[in-house]
């Protein structure tokens, strides 16, 4: 209890009041123009945080996450173009909603349905504190290691179709963050007599390259213009936009379960819970007729389960310190910047920062929400920006970040070439973000996978029968990767019929 | 077959498809399977293991969109998307004008430092290769200005790289 009173005093600290208004409005922006989302402000402004406290940090960067998601479905609704890639099945009904005049009606109900289903998550996880603290004392390194295992296959599932690709990218990253000084067993590797490489390569070059310049070379080389899509009228409807979502609450209560739930899944992210949640909402509703077509229905449900994503997704990524969803691997790269590794601890020893940035989530959703509603369509405006005129500032602007993270010239040409890499992997279907992951799991999974080891003497089968927990582990492992190859089959068999 | 697919036969259209998996490999091969026999031994085991599941998984890619495709009846045709439907000249042409304007970035900021290398190469690229107008491109030059100098500099008083020049705006560390 203690900790949540601390949690709300850092919070409404006027400083912090003050930095969660600047980063739910540079999460705004970047979620609303193309090539650009909260991942990219997220990975570009973590060099912003270094003089800032843990707690002002973390409440930063939450409330850029939290103005970034609802930002991209005011352009799904209003021009057609999800302004990230969770916001892609709000457009099925969100775009003929505002074709139809009735802009402002879907726009209420997707930040009402995205300020609830944030605000539902939240409370889940805060309720679920108590017992989570007992169930991650099951968590020793053997369950540990399997469960980063899990995380790289369950990213794979996700990525739908590039699923050797995605375990390819998530290897390699693991692979490359072995360069450098290896702090488990001692000894530098891979450093080919470069004083550079003795530290490894630096997490937030890393992150800026991948994110940032490598979307400036993909922009710059399809040289993408400005979006001269007609935008549509607002209109009127917002407080029975917000209604709506009181009317069908028993599906916003779904979504949000469903999204807290996919959130927890190590990896998979708002993606997956939109495009499920909007699936489930198609197969249970009554009168599905309309789906596709402009029903509310296919608005709410996506928006309230991409908005519970994060409350699930912190459960993982501060809990064992294992990415939850995309965002929440740059938010794991911030705190080891700061310092704190997230693991089994975390609930005990970081419990104030944990409740900071819940609750700076939940008021940038609320901000952001409000704010959309309110100025959508000048909003949308922004869209016929050139990004040729934007991205050059970010990338200037993402080189000084990972320039002052060490003060090290060279930090600028590693960036570059993770950008150079990043770029190649995108239009090579490889994952960025795969390959993010491993790169940040990289240490803890070798310091884990040796700490199993001498736990049983060097016995490899500590890994599978350490615990009853590592047994379920595997078999959940085991179960779902076959279920998603019985899956991907039986759709092969069928486009294979239909071609016949 | 889209129009952003071109299809290439026999051995040129494999190396064409697959020239990412055969880099990765060379490159797994070459810089973390060789020199770690250079390496104690304990230090090694992890990487090295690492490095074969890369191998396996690239050579199980491989196999099996081969397979599929000889399965589908195309032969050893291998289809290929091209990077988001540009012309392979095109591709190349801008590729290169952007690795040359990112490596100008990184020269003119090691001769003028970061707020007057990154404010020139904001303006000389939207101007150039954006195509805006000088005054359009003074705008995200400013933007720039106001960021690296104003925000970093002053504002969150980072000590910023000020070039072999040493050019150093008033106000920075």
């Amino acid at each position: 209890m203690n900790a949540l009173t601390e949690g709300l005093a850092v919070v409404f600290q006027w400083q912090n009041i003050l930095l969660i208004v600047v980063g739910f409005l540079i999460g705004h922006l970047f979620g609303l123009l193309p090539g650009l989302s909260s991942l990219v402000a997220i990975a570009i402004l973590i060099p912003w945080t270094y003089s800032m406290s843990l707690d002002a940090a973390m409440v930063f960067l939450m409330a850029i996450q939290g103005g970034g998601i609802f930002a991209g479905s005011i352009t799904s609704i209003l021009i057609g173009i999800p302004g990230q890639a969770v916001n892609a099945m709000t457009l099925n009904d969100g775009y003929p909603l505002g074709r139809q005049g009735r802009g402002a009606y879907a726009i209420a109900a997707a930040g009402t349905a995205s300020a609830l289903g944030s605000t539902f998550s939240v409370l889940l996880l805060a309720l679920m504190i108590p017992f989570m603290m007992r169930i991650l004392k099951l968590f020793s390194p053997p369950e540990v290691f399997v469960f980063v295992v899990f995380g790289l296959f369950c990213l794979a599932m996700a990525s739908r179709g590039a699923y050797l690709k995605d375990l390819i990218s998530g290897a390699l990253g693991l692979l490359v963050s072995m360069i450098g000084f290896n702090n488990v067993v001692g000894g530098t590797r891979y450093a080919f007599g470069m004083d550079y490489l003795w530290n490894g390569l630096p997490m937030i070059g890393m992150f800026i390259g991948m994110f940032a310049v490598s979307e400036f070379i993909s922009i710059a080389i399809q040289r993408s213009g400005g979006i001269k899509a007609e935008i549509a009228s607002r209109g009127f409807g917002a407080v029975e936009g917000i209604k709506s979502v009181f009317k069908h609450w028993f599906l916003w209560l779904r979504c949000s379960i469903f999204g807290f739930i996919i959130g927890v899944i190590p990896g998979l992210g708002g993606v997956a819970a939109s495009l499920v949640s909007y699936s489930h909402a198609l197969q249970t509703e009554k009168n599905t007729q309309n789906f596709g077509k402009g029903d509310i229905r296919g608005v709410i449900a996506p928006e309230s389960s991409n908005n519970a994503v994060d409350g699930g997704a912190l459960i993982p990524t501060l809990g064992l310190g294992i990415p939850g969803s995309p965002v929440m691997a740059i938010l794991l790269g911030a705190f080891i910047l700061h310092g704190i590794r997230p693991g089994t601890n975390m609930f005990q020893d970081n419990l104030t920062t944990v409740w900071a940035l819940l609750f700076a989530y939940i008021i940038a959703n609320y901000l952001t929400s409000a704010f959309g509603i309110g100025i959508a369509e000048q909003l949308a405006k922004l869209l016929r920006l050139p990004p040729l005129t934007y991205m050059p500032v970010i990338v200037v602007v993402g080189l000084v970040g990972s320039y002052v993270a060490n003060y090290d010239p060279i930090d600028l040409v590693t960036t570059v070439g993770f950008g150079i890499l990043g770029y190649v992997l995108m239009v090579s279907g490889f994952s960025r973000l795969s390959f993010v992951i491993g790169f940040i799991l990289g240490p803890l999974t070798e310091q884990y996978y040796f700490q199993s080891l001498q736990m049983w003497y060097g016995d490899y089968k500590v890994f599978l029968f350490h615990s009853p927990l590592a047994i379920v582990l595997w078999v959940i492992l085991i179960v779902t990767q076959g279920l998603y190859w019985w899956s991907v089959r039986k759709r092969y068999r069928v486009i294979q019929q239909m071609k016949e | 077959m889209k129009p952003d697919q071109q299809k290439k036969g026999g051995i040129k259209g494999i190396l064409a498809e697959f020239y990412f998996d055969i880099i990765l490999i060379l490159i797994v091969v070459f810089i973390f399977i060789i020199p770690s026999f250079q390496i104690r031994v304990l230090s090694r085991q992890f990487p090295l293991a690492l490095s074969f599941v890369v191998i396996g998984l690239i050579v199980i890619r491989v196999a099996t969109t081969l397979a599929r495709r000889l399965r589908a009846g195309e032969g050893a045709g291998i289809r290929q998307e091209t990077a988001r439907a540009l012309p392979g000249a095109t591709l190349v042409r801008r590729a290169s004008l952007i690795l040359l304007s990112l490596s100008g970035l990184l020269g003119i900021i090691y001769l003028l430092g970061m707020v007057l290398g990154g404010v020139i190469f904001t303006l000389l690229f939207t101007r150039f290769y954006g195509k805006q107008t000088w005054l359009a491109s003074l705008i995200p030059a400013l933007v720039t200005l106001v960021l690296v100098y104003g925000l970093f500099g002053i504002l969150m008083n980072f000590q910023l790289y000020h070039g072999i020049f040493q050019i150093r705006l008033p106000g920075l560390v």
